[in-house]
């Protein structure tokens, strides 16, 4: 009677400890980052392309004086949201399947979405300061602006978007198990709860301008970066055990096909 | 490692107001081949979920080598529910498949996995959701097999593929079971033809236990009796009577319980014995009561209509 | 090949009788385990297991530890001995009961019984005859 050994040695399922992480834990972060930086590279690859295409465009019509790049922010946001939906959904069939747990795979998915944050935010802040450095040689004036953050410097939409993403993802995570644990209905009513903190911490970011013009909750002055930092924090925090609690409950629903 | 032991002790599962499963108690032996049977809708679909810690019972328990399932790593790794055409990465090629299970399931063997695909003529360059519905379960049918773990669950798994497909499954199965013994649970509608390889059967009905036994013992428990309608009835009176054919003055019945001396009293009437497959035995347990009453009023003889 | 509605152990142990009746198992030959009849027929092991338990307690096998299972010494005169007390009653006593029922003397059943061992015995034993430069 022989045991077959696995071609990747890998270590046997434990129950708990450092072990029971490296196990279960890593291998689904794993996996999961394989897939989203995959996407990752296709997005920002697009985005440098159309950003070339339309600042070229802008620069023979008129002068570029803000980035134009900037405007990939929202991409940032809802792209990964969407593809973290689906880790929820169609990925958690295929790992409990597999013999592992909900821990694992709400851990996994957790640290799968901090980390996909940090990718985008930081290919997002180097490309800006990249488009900076281009705007400045050829002579033009760069700001970044959108929606939200009129004028805002780097010290500003850095953390700003990274804590936005980061939320996203959590968001996409959250979203995608409550759909699976409620099903469409409580899904659809629940979404000011699982989405709405999007657009939450984007404002808690956002100086005067926008649907949320924070300032005026703090008496006129602008919510200081790093209490909005904090706060960002916080929620994330908040969504991340949601998502956990959810997850750790949810059942593999009934195949369809 | 022979395989899991599983022991369900007053499983009820309740879906909102529907009862799938009530009250349920039964054994799984360690390393036996046992065959699930029961109509859609019986329970078996959802007790196999619950052993497998896809999802969790309303109340009672199942036992998976002695402990819960559900978040328990050890147990949940070593168990392997297949259900249709599998829970596996369907926009990744196989191969891409076959190297995340080889990662995650210690007892997966990537070889006999990639024979059996040959076998089963499945192209592992595919992904699965490109594949049709019987090749999506044979793929199914691979992992099951190929990750040879210690309690093995086959739900329909062989819905959309045909017969010689299926009858490679059985072989392939049986063949690496041999070789690797295991807990198997198989639960199929065709019990023709997978009667041959279950050592144990557990039938469900509606939600509850109807038998638990190994499959020799309960088909025993059917059997036909044929001759001379009179003598035949006289034989069976009192007898619980699932069927009966009558054709001229001959009659056949088919009886539930057998007895020791059926054979000595059998021939002394001068009837004759014959055994009930188990497909057909399946068919008269769970069928319903009333219909048996019908049965026995349709077959008048034309004596007995005068 | 085991198609019939009875149990695929009776069958199993069925054709094993037959076999050793018709010679074509012999005393202590080795029987086919039961890891070869689960390949050969596509059968679980266990229902051979239990063909070869059945026939364990009837004395007609035996199982040599860790070399497997073998016809017991006299195990065909013991099944021609079973055999004979049902062959009167399932084979003779129904030809006897046809033979009523169509109005076939017994006279005639007897001679024609008769008629066919002669004919066998004859094939079997063929008369010497007479060769040209023999003895």
């Amino acid at each position: 009677m022989t045991t077959a050994t696995p071609a990747v040695p890998s270590p046997g399922p434990t129950t708990t400890g450092p072990g029971y992480l490296v196990g279960q834990v890593w291998p689904t972060a794993r996996w999961l980052l394989r897939a989203a930086i995959y996407l990752a590279v296709w997005f920002w690859g697009l985005a440098v392309v159309a950003v070339t295409i339309a600042t070229v465009v802008v620069a023979v019509v008129s002068e570029p004086t803000v980035s134009i790049l900037a405007f990939a922010r929202q991409g940032a946001i809802w792209f990964p949201f969407a593809v973290f939906i689906a880790v929820s959904t169609a990925y958690f069939s295929v790992h409990v399947a597999t013999g592992l747990t909900r821990r694992s795979f709400a851990l996994g998915a957790i640290v799968t979405a901090a980390v996909t944050a940090l990718v985008y935010g930081g290919a997002f802040s180097v490309l800006l300061l990249v488009e900076r450095a281009v705007y400045g040689a050829v002579g033009w004036e760069w700001r970044f602006f959108d929606d939200l953050s009129a004028g805002a410097g780097p010290g500003t939409f850095i953390p700003a978007s990274l804590l936005t993403y980061l939320v996203a993802y959590l968001s996409g995570l959250l979203v995608g198990m409550a759909y699976q644990r409620g099903g469409g209905f409580a899904g659809t009513v629940t979404l000011p709860l699982t989405a709405g903190p999007i657009l939450l911490v984007s404002a808690l970011f956002s100086a005067d301008t926008g649907p949320i013009a924070t300032e005026s909750w703090f008496g006129g002055r602008g919510l200081s970066v790093p209490i909005a930092v904090a706060a960002a924090l916080l929620v994330a925090a908040a969504m991340a055990v949601a998502f956990d609690r959810l997850a750790r409950g949810a059942a593999v629903p009934v195949r369809t096909t | 490692m022979t395989g899991f032991a599983v022991q369900v002790r007053d499983l009820t599962v309740r879906y909102g107001s529907t009862v799938a499963l009530d009250n349920v108690s039964f054994d799984l032996r360690p390393g036996v081949i046992t065959g699930l049977l029961g109509r859609n809708g019986s329970g078996k679909t959802t007790f196999l979920s619950v052993a497998a810690a896809f999802r969790r019972a309303t109340s009672g328990a199942v036992l998976v080598d002695g402990e819960d399932p559900w978040e328990n790593a050890r147990v949940m790794g070593g168990t392997c529910l297949v259900r249709e055409s599998g829970d596996v990465l369907l926009d990744e090629p196989i191969t891409e498949n076959l190297g995340f299970l080889e990662q995650r399931r210690p007892t997966f063997d990537r070889t006999a996995a990639e024979t059996l695909l040959e076998v089963l003529e499945i192209d592992p360059s595919k992904r699965p959701d490109k594949l049709s519905r019987g090749q999506r379960s044979a793929f199914g049918v691979v992992v099951g097999v190929a990750t040879r773990a210690p309690l093995t669950l086959l739900d329909e798994v062989h819905l959309g593929m045909d017969a010689p497909a299926r009858y490679a499954f059985y072989d392939a199965l049986l063949a690496d079971w041999i070789e690797h013994p295991r807990t198997i649970v198989l639960s199929s509608h065709l019990i023709g033809e997978v009667e041959r390889l279950l050592e144990d059967v557990v039938i469900l009905d509606h939600g509850q236990v109807l038998a638990a036994d190994d499959a020799a013992t309960l088909r025993e428990q059917g059997l036909t009796v044929t001759g001379p309608a009179d003598a035949v009835d006289t034989f069976v009176a009192g007898r619980r009577v699932v069927a009966r054919q009558a054709l001229g003055r001959t009659a056949q019945a088919t009886v539930i319980g057998s007895v020791p001396d059926d054979g000595a009293r059998a021939r002394a009437a001068g009837l004759e014995l014959g055994a009930v497959g188990l497909q057909d035995l399946f068919v008269h347990l769970t069928g319903h009561p009333a219909a048996d009453d019908t049965a026995r009023a349709d077959t008048l003889t034309p004596q007995e209509s005068r | 090949m085991f198609d019939g509605r009875d149990p695929l152990y009776v069958q199993i142990a069925d054709q094993i009788r037959n076999d050793v009746l018709s010679g074509a198992l012999q005393a202590e030959e080795q029987v086919m385990s039961t890891t070869q009849y689960a390949t050969t027929f596509r059968i679980n092991p266990a229902t051979a297991a239990k063909a070869f338990a059945e026939l364990v307690d009837e004395g007609v096998v035996y199982k040599r530890r860790g070399v497997g299972m073998f016809v017991a010494p006299g195990a065909r005169e013991k099944l021609r001995a079973e055999r004979r007390e049902s062959f009167f009653a399932d084979v003779v006593d129904p030809v006897l009961e046809q033979a009523r029922l169509l109005g076939i003397d017994v006279d005639e059943v007897v001679a024609r019984l008769r008629e066919r061992a002669d004919h066998a015995g004859r094939a079997a034993h063929p008369d010497p005859t007479p060769q040209a430069g023999a003895r």
